[in-house]
């Protein structure tokens, strides 16, 4: 579970994250939404344990994550937009180099990284150099990665950022394969409403680093009394937004 | 060892591997690493003889000349020589002298004066040596020969002039009773220090060091440059991510990179100690190789340690790659000129500039393979530069915050 309490960040003068308050339940999808600039990427690298909050706290499985950094790490496996992969490096020895970073065996690396190849579609690029593959295949090394390590908690961050619509939606296909993800605890940051439809079992919603949703779709709509998630969510936001700017 | 001891090492490993594995497969990195030092160093090489030249030109003095042999016996043989031109001093040895400080050096036989003032049948056999791409050295070895002409021409004459003198009182000269001594002959022989084996071997003492010194300032341009293009591509924050200690990415990041120094530099230095040996075999011993191999193989490791841990705080600390090219050239300034100035530079390092970080090492390296150094000096040179490595390595890890490369990035 992600229990994020009162989480300030500010950059400067610029308050980025005021007070944002949520909690990711165990073993769900919890999308994190928001337009551009609202706070989603931020308050994803204070959970990663990138940036430290200025007030407030965050708990992973328990974990707090301002206390022992070292122990959250090993709780999450991290999806960012950009995959960041060594070009001359082949995908089987960017998986095994992060396994031996967590600390696994060879023989343990060996069969995770066969095992999430295999769920992923990537066995046959695992001996190829990631400089040559796809924009596609490159997010699916960075979640194969993310996975390797097999971590309770799994933060993606804009994971389907930049790939065309079959990519994002063979990457989403995989998100819902219960051999990839079942069990964990799922933060997906995303701005596209359908994907947070399609994957997310609850929905927190960001505008101007503050919480302006927290709920499941079903909520949201019977709330709104919108006809659809979309028009739901669109509503809420427009008015927390009209609500005035919050930095 | 604690578990999470060994565990930091996996970690480490694992990622110094991953860094060396990414750098030796850019051909074209490796082929400009290890080109480039050797274009600066014909380039250090050249200003650095050219500003020895132009110190002559544009300074004149009075040449020193260091004189081996039987100094005491020519004392008053060389006092006679061009004294507002010419500074003479023993030596042990003349060749090492002329390479490492003297303008000229001399060998002298024994009693030079004795032969010189007395012994007409007698030619003295008297060596000189110049440094023949110096023309400082070249314009001390003219004076010196034009001066022992003239001061053979003016003791001829005055001998002349005394058997002049004493034949119209004798009526013959050999008849003559108090005839002053026939002064003796001498022959000059001119030897390039450079074309030594002495030559040779203090060429090298110089050339591997400063080779040493420009491929280490490359590790910081290399480092510093390949950890800006890691933030810029979300590599670092990858790593950042991982359960590992700052100091350890750190670390392993800069074993990575004095791995890929170390191969890069390889090619060029296994030349150059090769080159070495060869001279040390010929007037010296296996030992002689050994020492030699393992000191410029030690100070590599510290040069590499500490520039590669340099470059590690400027990719880290620079918030732009602009900052990084500044700093970065600023360091390779710096390394160019020790190079210039402590491994090529005329005159022996002082010894005080052992504690000296870098520098102190590109010295002591030159003294120890010209086989004039302290092995003690050395090792407090090594010391003082895996300090300043140390200290570096702590001062990346801190600057390896995830915070602020965060911030950087973006």
């Amino acid at each position: 579970m992600i229990d994020v309490r009162g989480i300030v960040k500010s950059f400067g003068d610029t308050r980025i994250l005021d007070e944002v308050t949520f909690t990711a339940p165990s073993g769900t999808v919890t999308g994190l939404l928001g337009p551009n600039g609202a706070g989603k990427t931020t308050t994803m690298r204070v959970l990663a344990t990138l940036l430290r909050p200025d007030e407030g706290t965050v708990h992973i499985d328990g974990v707090d994550i301002a206390a022992d950094p070292m122990a959250a790490r090993r709780l999450i496996g991290l999806v960012t937009e950009e995959p960041g992969l060594h070009d001359r490096l082949t995908v089987r020895e960017q998986l095994v180099f992060a396994a031996r970073a967590y600390g696994l065996s060879t023989e343990r690396a060996r069969a995770r990284i066969e095992l999430m190849a295999e769920y992923l579609a990537l066995t046959d690029a695992l001996d190829t150099r990631a400089g040559i593959l796809s924009k596609g295949n490159r997010q699916k090394v960075s979640l194969c990665r993310a996975l390797v390590h097999d971590p309770p908690v799994l933060l993606l961050d804009e994971p389907t950022s930049g790939l065309d619509v079959v990519a994002a939606d063979g990457l989403e296909a995989l998100l819902e394969r219960s051999e990839v993800t079942g069990g964990k605890t799922i933060l997906l940051s995303t701005h596209r409403l359908d994907q947070a439809e399609r994957l997310a079992t609850r929905v927190v919603g960001i505008a101007g680093g503050r919480v302006v949703v927290d709920a499941t779709p079903d909520e949201l709509i019977a709330e709104s009394g919108a006809a659809t998630f979309r028009e739901a969510f669109v509503r809420l936001l427009g008015e927390a937004t009209l609500a005035g700017p919050t930095r | 060892m604690t578990g999470g001891q060994a565990r930091a090492r996996r970690e480490i490993r694992a990622i110094a591997t991953l860094e060396t594995l990414d750098g030796l497969r850019s051909r074209r990195q490796l082929i400009v690493r290890t080109v480039t030092p050797i274009i600066l160093f014909v380039c250090v090489l050249g200003i650095t003889l050219a500003l020895r030249g132009a110190d002559q030109r544009n300074h004149p003095q009075a040449y020193r000349v260091a004189v081996e042999g039987d100094y005491e016996g020519a004392k008053t043989t060389l006092d006679a020589l061009k004294p507002d031109r010419l500074v003479f001093f023993p030596a042990s040895d003349a060749r090492v002298a002329t390479l490492s400080g003297a303008e000229a050096g001399m060998r002298v036989p024994d009693h030079l004066d004795e032969t010189l003032t007395t012994r007409f049948d007698e030619t003295a056999p008297i060596d000189l040596y110049e440094s023949t791409v110096d023309p400082g050295s070249r314009a001390a070895t003219v004076i010196i020969q034009s001066a022992f002409v003239d001061l053979h021409t003016t003791r001829v004459r005055t001998r002349v002039n005394e058997a002049l003198q004493a034949e119209p009182s004798t009526g013959t000269a050999a008849g003559g009773t108090a005839a002053a001594p026939a002064p003796g002959g001498f022959s000059l022989e001119v030897t390039n220090v450079e074309r030594t084996a002495t030559g040779t071997r203090t060429l090298t003492s110089q050339v591997i060091p400063g080779l040493i010194c420009l491929q280490a300032a490359l590790l910081v341009t290399g480092t510093a440059n390949r950890l800006v293009s890691r933030r810029t591509r979300g590599l670092l924050i990858t790593q950042l991510l991982l359960p590992v200690s700052r100091r350890s990415l750190a670390i392993a990041k800069g074993l990575g990179e004095l791995t890929i120094g170390f191969v890069t530099a390889a090619p060029v230095v296994l030349a150059v100690l090769a080159f070495g040996a060869i001279i040390d075999l010929r007037d010296g011993t296996i030992v002689d190789v050994a020492g030699h191999a393992l000191a410029s193989a030690i100070a590599m490791v510290a040069l590499f340690a500490m520039t590669t841990t340099v470059g590690v705080v400027i990719g880290t600390a620079a918030r732009t790659q602009e900052q990084v090219s500044l700093a970065t050239g600023a360091a390779v300034i710096v390394a160019a000129l020790v190079a210039t100035v402590v491994a090529l530079g005329a005159g022996t390092v002082p010894t005080a500039i052992a504690i000296v970080p870098f520098a102190g090492l590109v010295g002591m390296l030159r003294e120890i393979l010209n086989g004039s150094g302290s092995v003690i000096a050395f090792a407090v040179a090594v010391m003082s530069t895996l300090l300043g490595a140390f200290a570096f390595s702590a001062l990346g890890g801190r600057s390896l915050d995830a915070e602020r490369m965060v911030m950087r990035s973006a």
